[in-house]
């Protein structure tokens, strides 16, 4: 019988299950490898995405502090035309703060760059005392994008408080139903 | 008969050569390939600690993002540097940690995490909360 040669084919085809086991090992920790920086890395995105919206936040709370102002100043102006008409006066303040809000919470809140942040509402209009806008906070990269959304809630200040200075915008502002939605 | 025992004569440490030279071959072969499983070790471990990193630096993160006001016990304000900061000592079994918070524009306070390993940097996590 001839054998000759078979030891080498013996070893060539131990080569390649080697080989194969090899290479497929060699996959299997690239891709884990991938997988756990696309994870780390959706992580760090969703925090920016996040700083999109504490911003947005930061600025309404501001934009509160001064349309407060503003719509106390109004208030005032007609409290010294009619100094009993206190009625009226709440009523100036309330239809000023609401005014002012509503009409610089859009460029206040709303960001083009990276983090972009927008408002879902085409218009903002309060519902009694409160103002509910839902805002997107998107934040992009050449592999992944990362949506945040969440509802920021504006209350109307008590007229009482501001006028005594005990007025602060923090209890008249509010973070609700956040959402990640990938 | 003569012929017959001459032929099997011939062949006598015939495998033992080629068992030899393929012994050699397959050492010769089998030292890329054998790196090629070092190489997968290695970047398997890689990514383990980055994961386990920033794994530990998302909790740091969240534990600040649940604080209602900074906790100035754990968070010493450094008045040269302006902000709030922690270290966290590195040790043999867990990664070292420096987080620092500062005051940015209006009420948001950015927050920063760099896990450490061997006085080296390996994860940085950065973030934001507000604080009034």
């Amino acid at each position: 019988m001839n054998n000759k040669g078979s030891t080498m084919v013996l070893l060539v085809i131990a080569m390649t299950v080697i080989v194969a086991l090899g290479v497929s090992i060699l996959n299997i920790a690239m891709m884990q490898y991938n997988i756990r920086n696309y994870s780390t890395e959706a992580k760090q995105l969703f925090y920016k995405a996040e700083d999109g919206l504490n911003e947005a936040f930061s600025d309404v709370y501001i934009l509160i502090d001064e349309a407060a102002a503003r719509a106390i100043d109004e208030a005032e102006e007609y409290l010294n035309l009619y100094p009993l008409d206190e009625g009226g006066a709440e009523s100036i303040f309330c239809a000023e703060f609401k005014n002012f809000v509503t009409v610089n919470f859009k460029n206040r809140a709303e960001n083009s760059s990276n983090p972009k942040v927008k408002i879902a509402e085409p218009n903002l209009i309060f519902s009694g005392n409160r103002l509910t806008a839902h805002l997107i906070s998107i934040y992009r990269t050449d592999k992944i994008e990362k949506h945040v959304e969440v509802d920021i809630v504006v209350l109307v200040p008590v007229y009482s408080n501001v006028k005594s200075n005990i007025f602060d915008a923090s209890d008249y502002i509010m973070f609700d139903n956040w959402i990640n939605v990938n | 008969m003569n012929r017959m025992k001459l032929r099997i004569s011939n062949n006598c440490g015939m495998t033992l050569v080629e068992l030899v030279v393929t012994m050699a071959i397959l050492g010769i072969l089998i030292a890329p390939i054998m790196s090629m499983f070092v190489f997968s070790a290695k970047i398997n471990n890689t990514a383990s600690n980055e994961y386990k990193a920033s794994m530990l630096a998302q909790s740091y993160m969240e534990e600040i993002k649940a604080m209602r006001e900074i906790d100035t016990q754990k968070y010493a304000y450094n008045s040269s540097t302006g902000k709030y900061e922690c270290l966290v000592p590195e040790t043999e079994s867990s990664y070292g940690a420096e987080i620092l918070i500062e005051a940015g524009e209006g009420i948001v306070y950015s927050i920063k995490i760099s896990i450490i390993q061997d006085t080296q940097v390996l994860k940085i996590l950065e973030g934001s909360k507000i604080f009034y």
